[in-house]
């Protein structure tokens, strides 16, 4: 055996190389014909000019042809098809031995015998088992660094639960996700696991109507997260670390979670607004739904429209711009409805479902905060934007304004950081940040009036340089038409 | 000569007077703008090699931010001297600390944390931090962008 | 013996200090016609300039770093960390458009007062090559700040070098110092601008000076029957001439001044060879010929263009071997004068076209959209109003 694994290494080795060709060739051709003139190729593995391969030999992909090309082109390329399959051991033998294995069917068929320990193709409730007997083995999956707990991650997941419980094999198994004979790593941007493809994996099911009716799931999930931030992220910017469907909901334990965790979920990435949000009084009260209550679009939306409600100060600052075209001297609210509309927006939204709670809303006192807060945010975008406004406009003319660029850059740092805080929904530290950046700006401005105090200096000190020149100059044309009396004799 | 022909009075009027103070006034208002012009100014132009003060007295695992052109850097000493880093993270570009105790980078804005050779350890941020060129030269520490 | 007797006393013993001293009082003491007026005063006035451009040029290069790295940000330090950095930049950048203008007037002096004609021909022609020095000054010089607008403005400048006939490729990759605008250029245009122009043209200042004095200044006399000047009647350069300079000198620091505070000249942002910043258009002394070069098209277009634009600088150097007539006044010589008007508005409104090609502008309450070539274009205003969407 071991001998044996030293060559079916060798070859996997050989057959990466030859992949392409190979899987072109062997396509599709009918095992009748094939067996007059069986070129012998390496029974286990996809290449099948492999070199040191005897004429006089056969193997399994000798007629499993497609699975054989798929195979050795999948990050399985090193395995033999027996340790899926079992069956015959002797499974590369001498062309003269086929015959020993074939028979006739009564319609004439060519038959082959696979051997006793043939387990052939799996059936859906058993593909999990298979593919556990060496992903869930620790020693054997040790060498390659994986983990090993798919499996069990696997039977906890809605769709194991499913398959397990209920005996539904419409649910998704191993090979629905990661293919079956072609299977390749997530890294590989043809794996249905690469970031990029996993919302299409997904939605393969998962948008499909009939299936999600019968499931009692909604089919719009998928198109919803496509429009989200994060899908925006991962299709418009082709960012392959944005979040995917698996990122939320876990890969093999599959499962929406609920929405008392749903914190945690979004804290694996945003742990300054998880932790933030976690000091609020909304962290631990039951009915709120989490995250998702204000990021999530709504309920009507399934939550999977994620977006954000902060806007990045290049934004503000480009839309402030925008505004001032049209409207030069806008008012405050003007501001902030064209920089950042969406803290209203949301509001609105989510009014009706604060209401389950907070009964007499009208009443509550956490209204007013709650519009304190965004106040003091817009208040602060406000200043943001006006400032970052003057710095650019300043900064074109014939001031430099490095200097001031520099320490703008620190109020951009608070405004930014303003987006976690407000999770605290605590008005005292956010009106800490705010003053904060109040503060830079602030500086920054007095340092832009210092700046064009300069200026205007410079027009104020023209009048009396023009007294002086005006004078000066009278002065010197007396001089002149003194000397030019007393030098020039008049023509006349 | 012309000047024997019709030869200017001697007597110093009040003309003169005006006329000579008025020289005087222009001649000074001209040239103190000139001197103070050649006085160095306080920096080098556009001198990018930026002198980080204090830096002999900086501890090992000491940081300093400082300003390098119009850019932020971090400056900090390791037991094998200076590295520079900017301080502008690469996620949204608040700008990080250096701490000292965990010898990372954090960005305060969304928890991201780059180790000691600006390489992101966790958080959002998509590229390590751009490292900035140390030179030293005597006991003098020295930051430029290239 | 004090220590004057004793300096003069050294001078005394090694050199002709009596002959010396008489050529200098000859000079300063010469007499001008007695119609000298104030539009004589515009030579001196260029050249007052130019020595402003001189120290203010060199206030500038102790400063100024002749890199693409370093150009602009040295620029930059002189206007916002040096003291008076901002007033010797702004007077320099000034002090060139005022020059090529006062050069300009004080040739439409000579030209309309018949000044060039004979026996001052050389000095007119040495005239037109320090007009000539003087523009390419402003060529070289504008480059210099290295913010897009210079940049450009050099990229589309040199451009039509190319255009020359059999050698363009050759002289457009030799003023540019490779195949595009780049730190060679900028080299090259900065030893042109403060080493090889400065020399040229104090060269040739000092040759039309002495041809000036030489011949003295014109009447407006028929040419050889020039009255001879009584030195009674002369006005002294030196004081009463003087004197009178003396107020222009006051007038120009004044107004250099004033320009530079009221409206200063814009840093800009750093040249960008990769961006093209829209609606590149040259210095305002340039802007004739380079509305003029729009007209011609086609396959000669370029050459034609070329020729049209040298045609006038060729027609000032020859000028006083043209017009041969012994009248100066202008009043006796019509054609001339018709001839010169003509010239003259034809280049301002060339240049004003030049100026107003692709904007915007209103003419009787109505919008037009000028394009390339001038042509106005009425603009219906109810189809640009939507303002964009973001």
């Amino acid at each position: 055996m071991n001998l044996l694994n030293n060559m079916l290494g060798k070859v996997a080795f050989a057959s990466r190389s030859l992949v392409g060709g190979a899987r072109l060739v062997r396509n599709g051709r009918p095992i009748a014909g094939l067996i007059g003139k069986f070129t012998a190729s390496m029974v286990i593995v996809g290449a099948s000019s492999v070199s040191f391969a005897q004429e006089s030999k056969v193997s399994c992909q000798t007629c499993h042809t497609k699975q054989g090309g798929e195979l050795g082109t999948s990050v399985h390329h090193s395995l033999a098809c027996q340790e899926c399959h079992s069956g015959e051991d002797a499974f590369m033998m001498a062309k003269n031995d086929l015959a020993k294995f074939l028979s006739r069917s009564a319609d004439s068929q060519l038959i082959f015998d696979h051997g006793k320990s043939f387990l052939g193709k799996p059936s859906r409730k058993e593909v999990p088992e298979r593919c556990g007997t060496c992903h869930a083995d620790v020693a054997r999956m040790n060498p390659y660094g994986l983990h090993t707990d798919q499996l069990a991650r696997y039977w906890t997941s809605g769709h194991g639960k499913a398959l397990r419980d209920e005996g539904n094999e419409k649910v998704a198994v191993c090979i629905d996700c990661h293919g079956s004979h072609n299977i390749k790593t997530g890294h590989d941007p043809e794996s249905k696991t690469y970031p990029l493809n996993v919302p299409d994996t997904c939605s393969s099911c998962h948008a499909d109507k009939d299936l999600m009716a019968e499931a009692g799931l909604p089919v719009e999930v998928v198109s919803e997260y496509r429009d989200s931030v994060h899908g925006k992220l991962l299709y418009e910017q082709g960012d392959t670390g944005a979040p995917t469907c698996a990122t939320c909901h876990g890969n093999h334990s599959a499962i929406p979670p609920g929405f008392s965790t749903i914190g945690a979920v979004c804290g694996q990435c945003h742990q300054h607004e998880s932790s933030m949000f976690a000091t609020s009084i909304h962290a631990t009260l039951d009915g709120h739904k989490g995250c998702v209550q204000c990021h999530g679009g709504g309920a009507d939306r399934h939550f999977h429209h994620i977006e954000r409600i902060t806007k990045p100060p290049g934004i503000l600052i480009e839309r402030y711009a925008h505004l001032l075209e049209s409207k030069p001297d806008p008012t405050a609210a003007q501001v902030a409805e064209a920089i950042n509309p969406s803290p209203k927006q949301i509001i609105n939204h989510a009014l009706a479902t604060c209401m389950d709670c907070h009964e007499e809303l009208e009443d509550d006192e956490s209204l007013p905060k709650l519009f304190k807060l965004l106040d003091d945010i817009a208040a602060a975008e406000l200043q943001y934007v006006e400032t970052a406004n003057r710095l650019e406009h300043v900064g074109q003319g014939v001031l430099l304004v490095e200097n001031q660029r520099f320490l703008f850059e620190a109020a951009k740092t608070h405004l930014i950081a303003l987006a976690p805080t407000q999770h605290t929904l605590n008005n005292e530290k956010v009106a800490e940040k705010v003053a904060a950046m109040n503060d830079v700006c602030a500086q920054v401005n007095g340092q832009l009036d210092e700046l064009e105090a300069g200026l205007t200096m410079r027009y104020k000190l023209l009048a009396p340089i023009w007294i002086f020149a005006v004078l000066f100059s009278i002065a010197i044309y007396a001089k002149y038409k003194q000397l030019k009396g007393q030098w020039v004799k008049p023509l006349k | 000569m012309p000047s024997n022909m019709n030869k200017p009075p001697s007597r110093r009027g009040f003309l003169d007077w005006i006329v000579a103070l008025g020289t005087m006034i222009t001649t000074v208002a001209v040239s103190i703008p000139g001197l103070m012009y050649l006085w160095p100014a306080a920096k080098g132009g556009g001198d990018e090699n930026v002198e980080v003060e204090g830096a002999s007295k900086m501890a090992t695992g000491q940081g300093k931010t400082i300003q390098v052109g119009s850019q932020a850097v971090v400056v900090v000493r390791h037991r094998s001297g200076f590295k520079a880093f900017s301080a502008v993270c690469t996620h949204l570009g608040c700008l990080v600390k250096w701490d000292q105790s965990a010898k990372a980078f954090l960005c305060p804005c969304h928890a991201a944390i780059f180790d000691e050779n600006g390489k992101v350890v966790s958080g959002p941020p998509p590229a390590p931090l751009p490292e900035f060129v140390v030179k030293e030269i005597g006991d003098k520490i020295f930051v430029s962008a290239t | 013996m004090g220590l004057g007797k004793t300096v003069k006393q050294f001078f005394d013993d090694r050199y002709d200090t009596k002959l010396a001293g008489e050529l200098i009082s000859k000079q300063a003491f010469k007499r001008l016609p007695p119609h000298t007026g104030w539009l004589h005063v515009l030579g001196s006035l260029s050249l007052l300039l130019f020595i402003s451009q001189t120290i203010t040029g060199i206030m500038l290069l102790i400063y100024y770093r002749p890199t693409p790295e370093a150009a602009h940000k040295s620029i930059q330090f002189i206007t916002a960390e040096v003291q008076f950095g901002w007033l010797y930049r702004q007077i320099h950048a000034w002090g060139a458009s005022i020059m090529i203008l006062a050069v300009i007037l004080h040739m439409t002096r000579t030209y309309f007062m018949g000044a060039y004609k004979k026996p001052r021909e050389l000095t007119w022609v040495t005239g037109v090559i320090l007009f000539i020095l003087t523009i390419t000054f402003g060529f070289t010089g504008y480059l210099l700040p290295w913010n897009q607008i210079a940049f450009w403005a050099t990229t589309v400048g040199t451009e039509s070098a190319n255009k020359v006939p059999v050698i363009g490729d050759w002289l457009q990759y030799f003023l540019r110092g490779g195949d595009a605008v780049t730190g060679e250029t900028l080299s090259r245009f900065f030893v042109v601008h403060v080493i090889i122009l400065p020399w040229a043209l104090t060269g040739v200042i000092v040759v039309h000076l002495f041809l000036m004095r030489m011949s003295n200044l014109a009447t407006l006399e028929r040419v050889g029957e020039e009255a001879p000047l009584k030195p009674e009647h002369g006005i002294p350069f030196f004081p009463v001439h003087v004197a009178k300079e003396g107020v222009v000198v006051m007038m120009m620091l004044a107004v250099l001044v004033t320009l530079s505070v009221v409206s200063p000249w814009e840093i800009g942002e750093p040249a960008n060879a990769l961006e093209t910043p829209p609606h590149i258009k040259p210095e305002w002394y340039f802007l004739p010929s380079y509305q003029l070069l729009k007209y011609f098209e086609g396959p000669y277009g370029a050459l034609m263009g070329i020729i049209g634009c040298s045609v006038p600088f060729v027609l000032l150097l020859l000028w006083p071997f043209l017009d041969r007539g012994k009248e100066r006044h202008p009043k006796k010589r019509p054609i001339a004068v018709v001839f010169g008007l003509f010239g003259l508005l034809g280049a301002m409104f060339l240049g004003y076209l030049g100026h107003i090609s692709e904007t915007d502008q209103s003419f009787f309450g109505k919008r037009y959209h000028i394009t390339l070539k001038g042509w106005p274009e009425p603009i219906d205003d109810s189809t640009d109003a939507a303002p964009p969407t973001h």
